[in-house]
C-alpha cells in the first residue's frame, strides 16, 4: 500500500520523519526500533520470534498461568494460526506480542519477544507506541465493540495514519477513504463521515481491518475475526484478510478455535492447549498425521460433508485444567483415552516427528510410543 | 431533530396544566385561607376577611377562580400577592428570579468544573492517592446536607474568620458575597458529579474501543482525551440536567440562610401565609425550569452520542 | 472485556467453587468490599438503636433537666455530667433526642422505600408488560411527576395535610414520608420498566407463556425476580435522598411535630447556639452524616457486587 505513503512526510527530514514528536527514545532497542522504522525490508532471520513466553493473571483464587512458556518463530509474510479452546491461552499471547495485557491483573512473567530482531520487551511503553499500529496491526473478536462509538469512521482510520505516517488531517482521511474502498466498503468517501452504529456487524469488521492495515504493517494480529459474525459474511472477511495480506505481504497471526477455518488461512498452525503450544506444523502435515490426541479432538469436532446425516458433533470431553497451579503432568492426560502413567506423571516436551517442523508434546506419539 | 425539540416543547403544555391543577387543589385543600391571620397572630375580624376574600374573588367557586388564574397568566399577569399587598406576583418574582437563577448556575459551574475533573482523575489514578482524595470529597459532599455545610461555612468563615459578610443584602456590589451561598450549594453536586464520572469512566477503561485505540499506538494522552472522556461523559450528561434543576429550586435554604434576595426564601413563607399566588407562580417557574432543563439534557445527549437519534 | 476475560474463563470455570450461584457470589464480593461492610454494620446499628431506643435512652426524648441548665446557664456541654452528650437550652437530653431522631431516620427510610416500591414497582411492570398505550400513559405521568419540584411538593402536601387525621399521624410524620415517596417513585417505575422490557423477550418469557401461565405469574414469579438486584440497589441508593429530604424539611420545620425532633431540627434548634454551643449542631450534623455515608457505601457495595458487568473484575 504505498500510493499515498510518502505524501505529506517531510521528506528533508529522514531521520525523525515517521516519529511522533513527543516520543523520547530511552533503550538501545529504541534506536534500533528507530532505524528500521524508516522502511519496510526485513532486518532480521525472522519477523516474530517469540521465546518462552509466559503471562500471568493474578486472580483472587491464585496466579493464573494463562500462557506457559510459549516459544514459536514467523516469517515475514507468513500467516501462522493460533488453535484452541477458549482459555487456552491464544488471545493472551496474542495481546502479550503487542504487549497489551491488561496489567492489572495480567503481566508476561518471562520469555523474549523478538520482532524484526528487536527484543520488544525491552522497550519503554513510549517506545512501544511507534511499533504498534505503525508494524502491527490488531483486529478484535468483537467489530460491535471494538470501535468507538463517539468517533467517526473516517476519523477512527485517519488517526494512526496520522500520528506514524505524519500525513496532516487531510491526507489521512484520503487514505482512509482509499483504505475503507480497499476493504470492500461502497462510497467509501462518504462513509468517511459515518458513525460505527451506522455499518452492520460485517461492515464494522472490514472497518476494524483497515484500521489494522492502515500503516501497511508488517504483522497482523487477527483474534478470533469472525466469531462474532454471520457464516456468511465469515467468509467473505476471511477472505479480505487473506488477499490483503497476500498484497501487501503482510504477515499474519491468526487466532481462532476453528481448526477449519486455520486450515483454509493458514501456512503454518501452532495448536494451544491449557496455555502451552501442544503441536505445531504445516497445516497439511497437522491435518494429515496429528500427532497430539487433543488435535485429533479438534480435527473430529468439525462438522464433515462426507458424514452420515444425524451423526453426533463429536466434542471433546472434559474441562481443561486449573492453570493456577498446573502440575507435572501432561495438561491433557485427564481427557486423553490414550494416557498412560507416565503421562500423569511427567510432561512430555515438544518434540520432532517425522515431517520437517512438525512437533508435537505428546510420548505415546513419540518414536516408539504406543500410539499408532 | 427539529420536529422532536417541537413535540417535546408542546408536551411542556400540559405537564404544566397538571402541575398547576394539582397545586391548586393542594392549596386549597387546607381549611384556612390567607386571611385568617395576619403577622403578630391577630386575629382578623370576621367582617374584614370577608370583604378582602370577596375583593380577591376567593368566595367564587375553585373552577372560576383557577380560569382566572390562567386567564391572567395568559396575559403574563400572575396576580397579586396577599401577603406583601403592596406588591404584584409579577414584582416579587420579578426582583428575585434573575439571582436565584444566577446563584444556581454559578453553583452548577462550579460543580461541573470540580466535580468533573475530580472523577476523571481519580478514574485514571485508580486506587491511588488522587483517587482517595476524590473519594473523600465525594464523601464530604454526599454527607453534608446543604443547610448544614452552609451553617459550618457562615459560621467559619464569615464570624470566626470574617472574610466573607454573612448577609448578602447588597448581593452583586461585592463578589465576596456569593462566594459561600455558591459553595454551600455546590457541595452535593460536586460529590454527586464526581462520583458519576468517576464510575463512568472506569466503566470505559475497560471497554473494546480503548484497547484497539492502544492498538494503534496512540499516547496515553490522546486515549483518555479523545476515546475515553466523551464517552464516560454521556451518562454523566444524563443528571446534569436533574442537577441544575435542583440547584436552580432547592436553593431556597442557602437563601434563606445567607439572606440571599432570591425568590426562593419566598416560598416557605408563602405556602405557610397561604399566599396562593406566589405559590402558583413559584411552583410553574420550577417546573418550567425542570421541562426545559431536561429537554436542554436530552438534545445535549443527542449530541455527544451519534448513537441517539431522535425523530 | 469478553475477549480479555476470555483467557480466564476456563481456568475459573474449572476451579471448584464454592457457591456457584448469583446471589451467593454476590455475597462474597459484598463481604470483600470493606467500605460496603462498614456501611453494612453502622446501617444495622442505626436500625438497632431505632427499634430498641426507647428502651434504652437515658432520659424521655421530651423530659426536661431545669435543674441542670439552670446550673449551666443555658445548655449543657456534653461529657461533663450525666448527660454524656449534654442537653439543649431546654435542659432535654441530647443522646435521647438523637436516638429518637434516629427512629425518625429509619422510618423514613423504610416508610418512603415501601411507598416507592408500591407505586414504581406496579406502574413500571404494568408499562413494560402491556407496551403500547399504557406504556405511554404511564410514562406520561411520571414525566409530570418528575417536573413537580420535589421539595415544594413535599412542603405543600404536608402542609395542606396538616389538620387531617393523615397530617397528624406519626407525630405529623406520616405525611412528609408519603410526601417523599410520591416523588421518588419515579425512578422506579423508570427501572423496572427498563429492566422488564430487556427481560420480556427472553426464553423463558415465552417457555413460561407457551405452557399457559398468567401475566400477573409471569411478571410477579418470573420477571421481577430477575430485575430484583438492581431494585435492592436502587432502593438502598435511595434511602439516602429520602434520609436528607426529612432534615432538610425538619430544618425548615416541616415535619415532626414539637417536642418530637428529627436530626434536621435539632440543627436548626442548635443554630442559634453555635458559637457558644457548637456541639448541639455539630453532634446532629454529624448523626446525619454517618447515615447518609453508611446507606451510600452499603448501596455502592450492593451495585458493585450485583452488577453483572463488573464480574471477575474484583
Amino acid at each position: 500500500m504505498t500510493v499515498t505513503n510518502d505524501q505529506g512526510r517531510a521528506p528533508g527530514d529522514p531521520e525523525l520523519s515517521e516519529l511522533p514528536d513527543d516520543v523520547q527514545i530511552e533503550t538501545e532497542e529504541g534506536q534500533k526500533l528507530v532505524s528500521l522504522l524508516r522502511d519496510d525490508r526485513p532486518h532480521a532471520r525472522k519477523l516474530l520470534e517469540v521465546r518462552n513466553l509466559s503471562t500471568h493473571f493474578t486472580t483472587r483464587d491464585g496466579e493464573v498461568h494463562a500462557v506457559d512458556d510459549v516459544s514459536f518463530e514467523l516469517d515475514y509474510g507468513e500467516t501462522l494460526g493460533l488453535v484452541g479452546e477458549s482459555g487456552c491461552g491464544k488471545s493472551v499471547t496474542a495481546l502479550s506480542l503487542t504487549r497489551l495485557v491488561p496489567n492489572p491483573p495480567g503481566k508476561i512473567v518471562a520469555g523474549e519477544i523478538i520482532f524484526d530482531g528487536i527484543d520488544i520487551l525491552k522497550l519503554t511503553g513510549n517506545e512501544m507506541r511507534l511499533l504498534r499500529g505503525k508494524k502491527i496491526g490488531f483486529i478484535f473478536q468483537d467489530p460491535m465493540t471494538s470501535l468507538n462509538p463517539t468517533l467517526t469512521i473516517g476519523y477512527q482510520i485517519a488517526e494512526s495514519a496520522r500520528i506514524h505516517m505524519g500525513l496532516s488531517r487531510r491526507a489521512a482521511l484520503d487514505r482512509a477513504a482509499e483504505l475503507l474502498s480497499k476493504v470492500g466498503i461502497p462510497r467509501a468517501k462518504d462513509r468517511l463521515s459515518d458513525y460505527p452504529h451506522q455499518f452492520s456487524g460485517g461492515m464494522r469488521q472490514r472497518v476494524m481491518i483497515a484500521i489494522a492495515l492502515a500503516c501497511d504493517p508488517m504483522l497482523l494480529l487477527a483474534d478470533e475475526p469472525t466469531t462474532a459474525l454471520d457464516v456468511t459474511i465469515q467468509a467473505q472477511i476471511l477472505e479480505l484478510i487473506r488477499s490483503l495480506s497476500e498484497e501487501f505481504g503482510t504477515a499474519v497471526i491468526l487466532i481462532t478455535h476453528d481448526l477449519g477455518i486455520a486450515a483454509g488461512m493458514c501456512n503454518r498452525i501452532n495448536v494451544m492447549y491449557a496455555g502451552r503450544i501442544v503441536e505445531t506444523g504445516k497445516v497439511d502435515d497437522i491435518f494429515e498425521h496429528p500427532q497430539m490426541p487433543y488435535a485429533w479432538g479438534l480435527l473430529d469436532s468439525l462438522p464433515r460433508l462426507d458424514e452420515e446425516k444425524g451423526a453426533r458433533l463429536r466434542t471433546i470431553e472434559g474441562m481443561p485444567p486449573d492453570l493456577i497451579n498446573p502440575g507435572p503432568e501432561c495438561r491433557f492426560s485427564p481427557r486423553c483415552h490414550y494416557a498412560r502413567d507416565v503421562c500423569r506423571t511427567s510432561e512430555p516436551a515438544l518434540s520432532p516427528r517425522e515431517e520437517e517442523g512438525h512437533l508435537a508434546r505428546c510420548f505415546g506419539t513419540e518414536p516408539g510410543g504406543w500410539i499408532q | 431533530m427539529l420536529g422532536y425539540i417541537i413535540r417535546r416543547v408542546l408536551w411542556i403544555i400540559p405537564v404544566l396544566f397538571f402541575v398547576s391543577v394539582i397545586t391548586f387543589v393542594l392549596m386549597r385543600a387546607t381549611p384556612s385561607g390567607p386571611f385568617d391571620s395576619f403577622g403578630g397572630g391577630r386575629i382578623a375580624a370576621p367582617g374584614v376577611v370577608a370583604a378582602l376574600e370577596a375583593k380577591y374573588g376567593l368566595n367564587d367557586p375553585p373552577h372560576v377562580q383557577y380560569l382566572r388564574w390562567v386567564g391572567n397568566l395568559l396575559q403574563g399577569d400572575l396576580g397579586p400577592s396577599y401577603k406583601y399587598r403592596d406588591r404584584t406576583v409579577n414584582d416579587i418574582v420579578g426582583e428575585g428570579i434573575g439571582t436565584t437563577v444566577m446563584l444556581g448556575l454559578m453553583a452548577f459551574t462550579v460543580a461541573v468544573l470540580i466535580g468533573i475533573p475530580l472523577g476523571v482523575i481519580a478514574a485514571l489514578r485508580h486506587n491511588g492517592i488522587p483517587d482517595y482524595l476524590a473519594t473523600f470529597v465525594s464523601i464530604i459532599g454526599i454527607a453534608t446536607p446543604s443547610f448544614v455545610l452552609a451553617i459550618l461555612l457562615l459560621v467559619f468563615f464569615s464570624v470566626t474568620l470574617g472574610w466573607f459578610p454573612s448577609q448578602s443584602a447588597r448581593w452583586w456590589d461585592n463578589p465576596s458575597t456569593w462566594v459561600l451561598p455558591t459553595v454551600a450549594l455546590a457541595g452535593f453536586p460536586i460529590a454527586q458529579i464526581a462520583r458519576y464520572t468517576r464510575a463512568s469512566m472506569l466503566e470505559v477503561t475497560r471497554k473494546d474501543y480503548v484497547r484497539t485505540a492502544q492498538s494503534k499506538g496512540l499516547r496515553e494522552r490522546t486515549i483518555v482525551s479523545i476515546h475515553m472522556i466523551r464517552n464516560a461523559l454521556i451518562p454523566v450528561v444524563t443528571i446534569l440536567g436533574p442537577i441544575l434543576a435542583f440547584l436552580i429550586t432547592g436553593s431556597f435554604i442557602v437563601e434563606t440562610i445567607f439572606g440571599v434576595p432570591g425568590i426562593g426564601r419566598y416560598y416557605i413563607v408563602s405556602i405557610g401565609q397561604r399566599d396562593y399566588g406566589v405559590i402558583m407562580a413559584m411552583t410553574m417557574l420550577f417546573a418550567v425550569a425542570i421541562a426545559v432543563l431536561n429537554l436542554v439534557v436530552d438534545v445535549l445527549y443527542a449530541y455527544i452520542d451519534p448513537r441517539i437519534r431522535y425523530s | 472485556m469478553a475477549n480479555r476475560s476470555g483467557a480466564l474463563e476456563a481456568p475459573a470455570a474449572a476451579t471448584p467453587r464454592r457457591s456457584a450461584s448469583l446471589w451467593g457470589d454476590a455475597f462474597r464480593r459484598l463481604l470483600k468490599n470493606r467500605l460496603a461492610i462498614l456501611g453494612g454494620i453502622i446501617v444495622a446499628f442505626l436500625v438497632l438503636v431505632a427499634i430498641f431506643g426507647p428502651f434504652l435512652t437515658p432520659y424521655e426524648y421530651q423530659a426536661q433537666d431545669l435543674q441542670a441548665v439552670r446550673q449551666a446557664r443555658g445548655p449543657v456541654n456534653p461529657f461533663v455530667g450525666p448527660h454524656l452528650l449534654g442537653t439543649d437550652n431546654l435542659g432535654r437530653d441530647l443522646l435521647s433526642r438523637l436516638m429518637d431522631g434516629a427512629r425518625i431516620s429509619m422510618t423514613v427510610a423504610l416508610v418512603v422505600q415501601i411507598v416507592v416500591l408500591l407505586i414504581g414497582v406496579p406502574v413500571g411492570a404494568a408499562a413494560a408488560w402491556f407496551g403500547g398505550r399504557v406504556d405511554t400513559l404511564l410514562m406520561r405521568i411520571t414525566d409530570i411527576v418528575y417536573a413537580f419540584p420535589d421539595l415544594l411538593f413535599i412542603i405543600l402536601l404536608s402542609v395542606a395535610l396538616r389538620e387531617t387525621a393523615f397530617g397528624k399521624a406519626l407525630d405529623g410524620l406520616l405525611v412528609v414520608f408519603v410526601a417523599i415517596g410520591l416523588t421518588a417513585w419515579v425512578g422506579m417505575a423508570r427501572l423496572v420498566r427498563g429492566q422488564l422490557l430487556s427481560l420480556k423477550e427472553t426464553e423463558f418469557v415465552e417457555a413460561a407463556k407457551a405452557v399457559g401461565v398468567s401475566d400477573f405469574k409471569i411478571v410477579t414469579r418470573h420477571l421481577l425476580p430477575n430485575a430484583s438486584g438492581p431494585m435492592i440497589v436502587a432502593i438502598t441508593l435511595g434511602i439516602p435522598g429520602a434520609i436528607l429530604a426529612e432534615a432538610t424539611l425538619a430544618f425548615i420545620g416541616i415535619g415532626a411535630a414539637p417536642p418530637r425532633a428529627s436530626w434536621g431540627s435539632l440543627v436548626a434548634d442548635g443554630q442559634t447556639y453555635l458559637r457558644s454551643e457548637p456541639h448541639l449542631v455539630i453532634i446532629p450534623a454529624l448523626a446525619v452524616a454517618i447515615a447518609l455515608i453508611s446507606f451510600t457505601f452499603l448501596g455502592d457495595g450492593l451495585r458493585d457486587a450485583l452488577d453483572p458487568k463488573l464480574k471477575g473484575k474484583q
